[in-house]
C-alpha cells in the first residue's frame, strides 16, 4: 500500500504557514473554512484523472516544495530554541535526511514512512488526549460568519492542502491515496480546533506558530511538562518527508547534481530565514505561488497531433 | 562513502553545540520584582541558591534601566551566568509600577520564548521588604507565593490573583482583570488584599465576596467557606452561567457542610429545611448586591458584557451588561452536620 507519504507532505504547509493564516484571516468561522476546503480537495482528487508529470515540471515543483519545507523548519527551530544555531547549519540536517530518504529503495521508503505515519498519528492522539482537559468550548465563541473571509479561507486550504499531492504524487493508486489524504486532513481540522480552543483565538492569532505554543501546554501535574520538544517531532518529521518527496521528484542521478542542488536549497533557506521581510513575503502571498502550480499541474500539456503523412 | 560523511556531518551537528545550555552556568529564576526608582525600572531576579554551603535558599540580582527591557539585560550583562526563566513562578510588581500600566511588559513576556505563562502575576506595596527576606535553604519566594496563592484559590475563594496566561486571555478580550496583593508580615509572606485591573493599570480594592463570585466564574475554587450565624464549608458544586438575550442566570448548586457541631443535634429536619433556606437566600442576595454594585460603580468587573458578546455578538453594544437582568439561583443543600456524630452538648448529657 503505497502513497502513505501524501499523509505527511499533504499538511506540511500548514505547520506555520496555512493554519496561521487562516486564522488571522477567518476568526472564529476557520472551521467552516477548513470543512469547506477540506470538501472541495476531496472533490478534486476524485475527478483528477491525471496530472501533469513531465520531468521539469517535477523538478521544478519538487525543488519548490523542497524548499518550502526546509525554509518553515529552520525557521521555526531558529525562531523556538536553536537561537543561536546558524540557519545553514539548521537547514543542511534535513536536508541531507530528506536526500537520503530521496534515494533509498522503494520498499525501504515505504517502510520507514509507515513508521513515520504510525509514530505521527500516536504522539498526535496522545497530544490530544492530554491537551483535552484544557479544552474550552468558549474560547470557539463568538462564531464568525464572514462569508469573504471564509471564502478566502476556503480557497487557501483548498491550495495549500492539494497543491504538494497534486504536484508530488504519481496517482497510481488513488484508493490509498485518498485514504492517506483524508487522515492527514482530519489531523489538520482537529489541531486546528485543538489550537483555538485551547489558546483562545486572539492568543493564536499572536504566534507565527500557535502549534508549537499549543505543543507548549501539555502537561501532566508537574511531572510531565515542558516535553514539547518531543511532540514537536510529529511535525518535524512531515518536513523531512516532504524533502524527500520534494528531491525524490527531481530525480537527483550522478554525482554533481544532488551536491548542487543540496548547497543550493542550504544558500537559499539561509538567505530566507535570515531576513524577517523575505519571510513575511512568504508567510503573506504564498497561496499565489501555489495557484500556478495548480493550474499547471491540473492542465497537463497535450500530446501534439501530428497530421498523417500523405 | 556518503553515508560516513552523513555520520561525521550528525555527530558535529547533532550534538547541539551552538545552543547548548550547561546547568552550571544557568541562574534558574524562581522570581522576578519589578519597581520604579527616581523613574528608572528596577528588576531583581531571585535565583535558586543549590550549593551545598547556602544558607539561604535563593539570592537576588538587580539590574536598572529606563525600560524593562534595558534592566533585565543589565542585570545579564552584570551576572557571571546566564539568567533562565523557563522555571519562573512568581511575578512581583509594585503598586506604582502597576498603577502605570502593564501593557509594555506583557509583549515582551509573551513573545519571548523561554518565559512560560503559567507563572503567578503580585503587586506589592513595598518591594523591598522581599529584597531582604532571608528565604530558608531549599526555599524561594516565588515558590512560596505561588504555592500560597494556588492553595487559596482552590480551597478558600476569597482571594485572586492571575496568571500570566489569565492575564493575556483578559489583556486581549479588553476585560477587567484582578491582581492580588501579597506583603510580608511577621517575617512571613502573606496573601492580602485584590484589586481590580482597569485598561491594564491598578485599580480599586475588591471586596472578597465580589471576589469570591469572580473565583466561581471562572471555575477557580474546588471549595469555600460561608460565615455568618452558622458556618458553611460548600463543595461538590456547580456554578453555570446562562446567557440570554435579555438577562444572565448565574446558578449554584452544590453540597453545604455545617461546620459548627455544638447546636447541630438539636436540628431536626425542619430546622435544617429553614438553615438550607436561610442559607441559599444569604448568597442570593450576597451576589444580587454585588452584581448592582458593580453597575453603579460603572464598572463590569466581572466581564458579563464579554459573554454576552459571545453569544449574542451582532446585539452587544458598549454598555449592554448594564440594560441586563442578573438572576442569582442558588440551590445548595446540607448534606453533612459538622464533622463529628454527636455534639458536645449532647455527648455531655449523656442523651
Amino acid at each position: 500500500m503505497g502513497n502513505r507519504d501524501v499523509f505527511f507532505y499533504s499538511r506540511v504547509l500548514f505547520w506555520g504557514f496555512g493554519i496561521s493564516l487562516i486564522l488571522n484571516l477567518t476568526g472564529t468561522g476557520f472551521w467552516i473554512s477548513e470543512l469547506l476546503g477540506a470538501l472541495i480537495s476531496f472533490v478534486i482528487l476524485l475527478s483528477v484523472k491525471k496530472v501533469n508529470r513531465s520531468k521539469l515540471f517535477k523538478k521544478i515543483s519538487g525543488f519548490i516544495f523542497a524548499f518550502f519545507a526546509t525554509i518553515i523548519l529552520v525557521n521555526m527551530g531558529g525562531t523556538m530554541y536553536l537561537r543561536q544555531t546558524p540557519q545553514f547549519v539548521l537547514a543542511i540536517l534535513p536536508i541531507i535526511v530528506g536526500f537520503m530518504l530521496s534515494q533509498s529503495k522503494e520498499s525501504a521508503y515505504n517502510r520507514v514512512v509507515l513508521l513515520l505515519f504510525i509514530f505521527s498519528i500516536f504522539m498526535f492522539f496522545f497530544a490530544g488526549a492530554i491537551l483535552s482537559p484544557s479544552l474550552k468550548p468558549a474560547n470557539a465563541l463568538p462564531l464568525s460568519f464572514n462569508f469573504l473571509n471564509i471564502l478566502k479561507g476556503t480557497v487557501i486550504f483548498v491550495l495549500t492542502s492539494i497543491t504538494p499531492v497534486l504536484c508530488l504524487n504519481d496517482f497510481d493508486d488513488k484508493k490509498s491515496l485518498l485514504t492517506y489524504y483524508s487522515t492527514s486532513t482530519i489531523t489538520v481540522i482537529a489541531m486546528s480546533l485543538l489550537i483555538v480552543m485551547v489558546l483562545g483565538n486572539q492568543e493564536a492569532m499572536l504566534y507565527r506558530y500557535p502549534e508549537f505554543v499549543l505543543l507548549k501546554r501539555i502537561k501532566i501535574y508537574e511531572f510531565f511538562s515542558n516535553v514539547e520538544n518531543l511532540f514537536v517531532i510529529m511535525i518535524v518529521t512531515d518536513f523531512i518527508t516532504t524533502i524527500g518527496a520534494g528531491l525524490k521528484n527531481m530525480e537527483l542521478n550522478g554525482k554533481i547534481k544532488p551536491t548542487v542542488v543540496i548547497i543550493l536549497l542550504c544558500l537559499l533557506t539561509s538567505i530566507c530565514c535570515s531576513h524577517t521581510n523575505i519571510m513575511t513575503t512568504f508567510y503573506f502571498y504564498y497561496p499565489y505561488i501555489l495557484m500556478p502550480l495548480l493550474i499547471v499541474t491540473l492542465f497537463p500539456k497535450r500530446k501534439s497531433y501530428k497530421k498523417p503523412e500523405i | 562513502m556518503k553515508k560516513f560523511i552523513i555520520l561525521v556531518l550528525s555527530i558535529f551537528l547533532l550534538t547541539g553545540c551552538y545552543d547548548y545550555h550547561e546547568l552550571n552556568d544557568l541562574e534558574i529564576v524562581s522570581s522576578m520584582l519589578v519597581d520604579m526608582k527616581d523613574d528608572k525600572y528596577v528588576v531583581s531576579i531571585e535565583v535558586l541558591d543549590t550549593s551545598k554551603s547556602a544558607k539561604n535558599g535563593s539570592f537576588f540580582l538587580s539590574g536598572e534601566g529606563d525600560n524593562f527591557e534595558q534592566a533585565m539585560n543589565n542585570i545579564f550583562y552584570n551576572s557571571a551566568m546566564t539568567p533562565f526563566y523557563s522555571h519562573m513562578k512568581t511575578l512581583i510588581i509594585s503598586e506604582d509600577v502597576a498603577k502605570k500600566g502593564l501593557e509594555k511588559h506583557l509583549d515582551f513576556l509573551l513573545r519571548d520564548t523561554q518565559f512560560r505563562k503559567d507563572f503567578y502575576i503580585f503587586v506589592t506595596d513595598d518591594i523591598d521588604q522581599f529584597l531582604e527576606y532571608e528565604t530558608e535553604p531549599a526555599e524561594s519566594i516565588g515558590e512560596i507565593a505561588k504555592m500560597s496563592a494556588k492553595r487559596n484559590h482552590e480551597k478558600n475563594g476569597h482571594y485572586k490573583t492571575s496568571t500570566f496566561r489569565e492575564l493575556v486571555y483578559h489583556y486581549l478580550r479588553d476585560n477587567y482583570y484582578v491582581l492580588g496583593s501579597i506583603n510580608i508580615k511577621d517575617e512571613k509572606i502573606s496573601l492580602d488584599k485584590t484589586y481590580a485591573v482597569i485598561d491594564n493599570k491598578l485599580g480599586f480594592e475588591i471586596d472578597k465576596e465580589a471576589v469570591l463570585l469572580e473565583n466561581l466564574i471562572y471555575e477557580n475554587n474546588n471549595t469555600f467557606q460561608i460565615y455568618g450565624d452558622y458556618n458553611y464549608e460548600i463543595h461538590g458544586y456547580k456554578f453555570e452561567r446562562e446567557i440570554k438575550e435579555d438577562k444572565i442566570v448565574l446558578s449554584l448548586k452544590g453540597h453545604a457542610r455545617l461546620l459548627d457541631s455544638i447546636n447541630t443535634d438539636s436540628l431536626d429536619e425542619k430546622e435544617l429545611e429553614k438553615l438550607e433556606k436561610n442559607l441559599n437566600d444569604k448568597v442570593e442576595k450576597k451576589f444580587n448586591d454585588i452584581v448592582e454594585y458593580s453597575k453603579r460603580m460603572d464598572h463590569d468587573i466581572f466581564n458579563f458584557n464579554f459573554f454576552y458578546y459571545m453569544y449574542y455578538p451582532k446585539l452587544v453594544k458598549e454598555n449592554s451588561w448594564k440594560n441586563l437582568e442578573y438572576e442569582i439561583k442558588s440551590e445548595l443543600y446540607i448534606s453533612e452536620k459538622g464533622l463529628l456524630l454527636n455534639s458536645l452538648g449532647g455527648s455531655k448529657d449523656g442523651k
